[in-house]
């Protein structure tokens, strides 16, 4: 029976206190656990998140 | 299955004491003495009552393991997951009617790394001669079950790391203070190494090289850590890093080392 890829998207939140611009963010995407490497981005943004949040999904939905 | 025998073994009690299941770095089981290579069923039925920690109802551990199976299957799966850790030598995991549990006599690492972590997180915590020699630097640098991508392996894995990120940065600075700048430095590069954007952690860095008087190694961690918030999000070490360091708030790190290149 052929295997269904499995993507899969970590984001991980913190504030630097102390910072005139503390959100941090950084988001580990692999587009299939079981053969794809992960990538890692780390954002200073809350709308950078979001995008690529959308990016990853319309990945998996394309090579799906 | 390969087998690698490890220790003799003579009597049930010193057999009991030698089940240890390694989750750190990578996944190992040790049973009465012996190495074991395991099924995947296995190893996930392990590593999940392990990371859990306490007894768990059959049917959750199979909707758990097994999530895209129906009941009738993941149940028969979790049967058969037992079944061959029945035959790794050992008992591994606790059977009492319908609710599973590991063994007592199964010594699980992340335990005693967690434990470790908490005591130097603690106020009153003193240096420990495994602190002293880095034993416990090489413990905490360590990732829970790296390439495993289960969420109840994910959610435990974040866990730890935030453990023993904060544990790395206590024992630099109790090191630190004792004037064991080597080690301090070695758990402060840990710390910073597991996560290089996270500000405490070049901070515990930048303050062991002052301890030791390198003030020019101290500018050179922040100039580093400067260009890689500049490149990656595009913001600036805080106010509080930068007086830490030395470092004038408009004056960039690099000029401040007169040309040396910073790498």
């Amino acid at each position: 029976m052929p295997r269904e890829p499995v993507g899969l998207l970590i984001i991980r939140v913190w504030m630097e206190h102390g910072s005139p611009e503390p959100f941090r963010a950084t988001i580990r995407t692999t587009a299939d656990v079981g053969s794809a490497t992960p990538v890692t981005l780390s954002v200073a943004e809350p709308d950078e998140v979001v995008s690529a949040v959308r990016r990853f999904i319309q990945q998996v939905a394309q090579n799906s | 299955m390969t087998e690698a025998q490890v220790a003799d073994v003579n009597t049930p009690a010193a057999s009991a004491q030698l089940h240890r299941l390694s989750l750190l770095g990578d996944f190992s089981l040790v049973a009465t003495g012996v190495e074991r290579s395991l099924a995947a069923s296995s190893r996930r039925l392990l590593v999940l009552l392990a990371l859990i920690g306490r007894r768990m109802r059959r049917s959750a551990v199979a909707g758990t393991l097994w999530p895209n199976a129906d009941d009738v299957r993941a149940g028969a799966s979790l049967r058969s997951a037992l079944l061959r850790l029945g035959h790794s030598g050992g008992q591994l995991v606790c059977v009492n009617g319908t609710l599973l549990s590991l063994d007592p006599t199964v010594r699980v690492d992340l335990r005693e790394a967690q434990a470790e972590a908490r005591r130097l997180l603690a106020d009153d915590a003193m240096l420990s001669p495994a602190d002293r020699c880095g034993e416990t630097c090489r413990l905490l640098s360590l990732e829970l079950l790296p390439g495993w991508y289960d969420d109840w392996v994910l959610i435990e894995a974040e866990a730890w790391r935030q453990l023993r990120l904060h544990a790395l940065e206590a024992l630099s600075l109790r090191l630190t203070a004792a004037g064991m700048h080597a080690a301090a430095i070695l758990a402060a590069l840990a710390a910073v190494s597991a996560d290089p954007l996270r500000e405490s952690a070049r901070s515990v860095l930048i303050r062991c090289y002052l301890a030791e008087g390198n003030r020019s190694d101290a500018l050179r961690e922040f100039g580093r850590y400067q260009r890689l918030l500049r490149g990656s999000l595009g913001v600036e070490p805080s106010p509080r890093l930068r007086a830490l360091a030395g470092v004038g708030s408009s004056v960039p790190a690099q000029s401040r080392l007169h040309g040396e290149i910073l790498r």
